[in-house]
Parts: structure tokens; C-alpha cells; sequence
């Protein structure tokens, strides 16, 4: 049996998987239906959507887009169109079972062929929402998530989180955990007048504190940002 | 028309019960009418603490459940005329009891109290939301710790989020030697982790597991430091203003003079 929705873990992200099946509105309603029992896990992440063996209208194109961002908050990198199950998946779809093929399917595999067409439609910049500013201290257990940029006015205490797909600012003492750029843009910094955070995640990089105090905190306003792939935090006077 | 304050920490283990006892003997020698709740349905302590275990016949879910009235299941104390228990039940457990129930339960004891103290459980579950429901003031218990610190904000934040007054903070067990040496958290750093006023700090003292253990609140104590600190915090609940004692009394007399002679660290 073919599955109308398959979802895969790369190492870009997320990938969904649409059939070919005839009717696009009800591979919505399905795709719709499955993200609805994450029960919103994929909130902010970052996805691929791969439609099988067809080409979408901009109206499919938009609900699709809408879906997916709108609705679960997760960030679009990538539409692929057109493509066969091998080709995306490696191997056919809704038959986890079976050893995998090499992408061509071999001789008188099943499945269409691509047209030999490949369709990539490269999404514009995540569409943030407007950035997030909240003037009250988060404590332990607390957590802000929000698709775009987010200014607290107060402080994050330890076992507080904050989650942006932008940029975090924190006008105050930061001491438990931010993840800016969390749709996997490594841009995005993470500002505080006193820096001195449990973890800190930037896109898909993780730095923490160090297990010996070393680091006094300066007692000025740093920032955290990503350089040559590693998290480094910047003093500013 | 009495107030209700709920005492609890998120943390177990670092003196929210003991505190009750020795506020409410604390009240109750200042002429006030108080009645502790303990909360804490299953694992129950406050009792103990007072020394009234083997007088317990009803006990706070018999009331909750309208099998009888509060008044009966009311143990006054040893000391005072005015100081009661409603105890907590032993054989069941927190699901015993609804925040609604307790809500009714706090409404009309206060009619008849001065001051009702809870006694939360230790977590953030179903005890904690029993206990917080029908209290308008909380207060906070934390030792120096990192561990205990981080639940006290975590409950203070639940507190925040259920629109309640601005929570009170105890600190228990705090031992300025260490403190000193920088073994311990101090009071300046938690107050800036936790942001809510200071209703006193208890130094750690053996005496409160002898005290504990006799059934007698430490805060009758005239000798005990830890009573004395109790003796504070009952005032300051009742709106005066007192400082905050020495604390430093209690580490001997070598490094007071290491002190003097700018040896040891400040």
C-alpha cells in the first residue's frame, strides 16, 4: 500500500512527502490531519515538502505554503514538484519493508518514471510574523516559541526557554535557554545585557556554559552569533 | 474577615511544614485565631509537628467531602486556645480532595480565622493546585540551593500565572559561614533570581530537629536563633516592620576575629 503522507527526518530538516495521489484537497486534509496529532513538535522547524508526479497550480502551491507556516509554524525551505518517490525517497514510498532500491527503481519497477523534469520552487525568506516582545521575566518552566523576532523585558531565568526562528534580545539577565534562528538560520543572534545562559542554541549549533566557571559575566551586554560554525559571544561596549 | 496564605515551595524537604507550625504558634501567641490546613494528603507531617497525631478521629477529606462538618475535624493545639489543625488524611491520597472543594473549605474557615495557614506538598501537581486554590497570599520556602531555587521560580511563576498576589519568600536552612566562603547561594543572588519580597531568613539550627521531634514549634524557643527568625517572620506577617537579625552570630568566635583583622573573606 502506498501512503498518502510520509514524513522523513534529513539532515536538512524535515521532508514531507506527498503522493500522487489524484485528489490534491484530501492529501491535504490527511497531511493536515497527521501534523494535528504532533500535537504541534514541529513547531519552527524547518521542512521540505515534496509533492510526487505533479506540477501545483499557485492555489495548491498557496495552501499548501499556508498549511504548513500558518497553521503548524513550521519554516518552508523548499517545495520540490514533480519528482517520483525514488527520487526523494530513494527508494518507493509506503514500503519501509523492503530493502532499498538504487533511485532508478531497476527494470520494471513499478512507479512513473519522472518526466524528467524536476521542479524546485525555492521559497522566499521564512514569512516571520511580527517580532514578539514581552515585558515580564520568564521563570523556571516557562517558554516562549514565535515564528520571527523576540525582545523580552525582563529576565530568563534558569529552566525558562526561549524558542525564536529570529533573533532574541533580552533586556535583562539571560540564564536559561535561547534557541534563535531556530527554522536553522545561523544569522540570527542572541543578545542580552547579562549573558550568561545554561545552553545556547543558534540554528542547528549548540554551545553551553562551561562546566567551571570560568567566565565571569562582564556585567556589559553581549551577543551570541555563529562564526565558522561554532557559537561565540561577543562583548559590546 | 481572615486571610488566607498558602505555604509552599516546589522543592520538598527544605521546611515548608515546620515553617507552618512555627508561624502559626507564631500568630497564635500574638492573640490571633489561626487554623493550619495540611494539605499534604497522604504524606501527612503537621501533625507531628505539633504534637497532635494521636488526637486525628475526621480529617481534611472527610470535610472536603461534606461527611462532616469542619468544626469536628478541628484539633486545638497544645499551646494555645486559639491555634487549630485540620489534618490531612494518611490513607488516601491528593486526588482525595478538588480545588474547588478546598476553595469552599478556605472561604468559610476564614469567616472563623484570623488567619488560615496551608501546608502544600512538595510538586506542582494536583496537591499544589489543591492547596494554592483557595489562598489569596503565598508564601515561599527555599534553602540555599540551586535545586530548590529553581522550583521556588518555577512556583512562583504558576503563582503569577493564576493572577494571585505577589508571593512572599522565606529562606530556610541558610548558614552564613558558608555563604561566606562561597559554598552557598547568598540572599542577594536568589533575591535577584527570584524577584519577590523577603519575609525573613531562618538560619539552619540543629535545635528545630529536637524542637520537631517534641511536637513544640521552635518559635517558643526564647534560645532557639531559628525560633527567634520565626518570631520575626510572624511580625513582619502582621505588617510590622522589623529588620532582619544578625545572622552572622553563629559562627564562632575565630572568625569574628579573622574578620576584625580582615583574614577571611569579608
Amino acid at each position: 500500500m502506498q501512503r498518502d503522507v510520509v514524513f522523513r527526518g534529513t539532515r536538512d530538516g524535515l521532508l514531507v512527502v506527498l503522493s500522487d495521489g489524484p485528489d490534491f484537497s484530501q492529501l491535504l486534509d490527511t497531511l493536515e490531519r497527521r501534523l494535528e496529532e504532533t500535537g504541534g513538535f514541529f513547531r519552527g522547524a524547518s521542512v521540505t515538502a515534496a509533492v510526487l508526479g505533479r506540477r501545483l497550480t499557485p492555489e495548491q502551491r498557496s495552501r499548501l505554503i499556508h498549511l504548513l507556516e500558518d497553521r503548524f509554524g513550521m519554516v518552508l525551505r523548499q517545495i520540490r514538484e514533480g519528482e517520483s518517490a525514488a527520487a526523494v525517497l530513494g527508494r518507493g514510498p509506503g514500503e519501509p519493508g523492503r530493502a532499498a532500491r538504487s533511485p532508478g527503481g531497476g527494470p520494471g519497477g513499478e512507479g512513473r518514471r519522472p518526466e524528467g523534469k524536476e521542479w524546485e520552487w525555492a521559497v522566499p525568506a521564512p514569512r516571520a510574523e511580527p517580532p514578539l516582545v514581552l515585558a515580564r521575566t520568564l521563570r523556571s518552566g516557562q517558554a516562549v516559541y514565535h515564528r520571527g523576532d523576540v525582545v523580552i523585558l525582563g529576565d530568563v531565568n534558569p529552566g525558562a526557554e526561549v524558542v525564536a526562528t529570529g533573533h532574541i534580545v533580552v533586556m535583562g539577565a539571560l540564564r536559561g535557554v535561547a534557541h534563535a534562528g531556530a527554522g536553522g538560520d545561523e544569522t540570527a543572534v542572541v543578545a542580552a545585557l547579562r549573558l550568561e545562559p545554561t545552553q545556547l542554541r543558534i540554528g542547528s549549533r549548540v554551545g553551553r556554559a562551561p562546566d567551571d566557571p570560568v567566565r565571569e559575566a562582564p556585567g556589559v551586554p553581549e551577543v551570541a552569533r555563529v562564526v565558522d560554525g561554532q557559537i561565540v559571544i561577543e562583548g559590546r561596549r | 474577615m481572615g486571610q488566607v496564605i498558602v505555604i509552599t515551595s516546589g522543592k520538598g524537604g527544605v521546611g515548608k511544614t515546620t515553617t507552618t507550625a512555627n508561624l502559626g504558634a507564631g500568630l497564635a501567641s500574638h492573640g490571633h485565631r489561626v487554623c493550619l490546613v495540611d494539605a499534604d494528603i497522604g504524606l501527612r507531617n503537621l501533625d507531628l509537628l505539633l504534637g497532635l497525631e494521636n488526637r486525628i478521629v475526621y480529617d481534611l477529606v472527610d470535610v472536603a467531602n461534606g461527611y462532616c462538618k469542619y468544626k469536628k475535624a478541628l484539633i486545638k493545639s497544645k499551646q494555645f486556645d486559639n491555634l487549630f489543625l485540620l489534618p490531612a488524611a494518611q490513607t488516601k491520597d491528593k486526588t482525595a480532595v478538588r480545588p474547588d472543594q478546598m476553595r469552599d473549605l478556605c472561604e468559610e474557615l476564614k469567616q472563623e480565622f484570623d488567619y488560615v495557614l496551608v501546608d502544600s506538598p512538595a510538586g506542582i501537581e494536583q496537591g499544589f493546585q489543591n492547596a494554592v486554590a483557595g489562598a489569596e497570599k503565598a508564601i515561599i520556602v527555599t534553602t540555599p540551593e540551586m535545586a530548590a531555587l529553581r522550583d521556588a521560580d518555577r512556583v512562583v511563576g504558576l503563582l503569577e500565572a493564576m493572577d494571585k498576589e505577589r508571593p512572599m519568600l522565606i529562606i530556610n536552612r541558610y548558614r552564613p559561614g558558608m555563604v561566606r566562603k562561597g559554598d552557598m547561594l547568598a540572599i542577594d543572588d536568589m533575591l535577584e533570581i527570584l524577584a519577590i519580597d523577603l519575609l525573613g531568613v531562618v538560619p539552619e539550627d540543629e535545635q528545630i530537629v529536637v524542637t520537631t521531634n517534641r511536637g513544640e514549634p521552635a518559635v517558643l524557643d526564647k534560645h532557639s536563633r531559628a525560633g527567634e527568625a520565626y518570631r520575626n517572620i510572624t511580625r513582619r506577617l502582621m505588617g510590622e516592620q522589623v529588620p532582619l537579625m544578625n545572622l552572622d552570630d553563629d559562627d564562632g568566635i575565630l572568625s569574628r576575629i579573622k574578620r576584625v583583622f580582615g583574614f577571611g573573606a569579608r
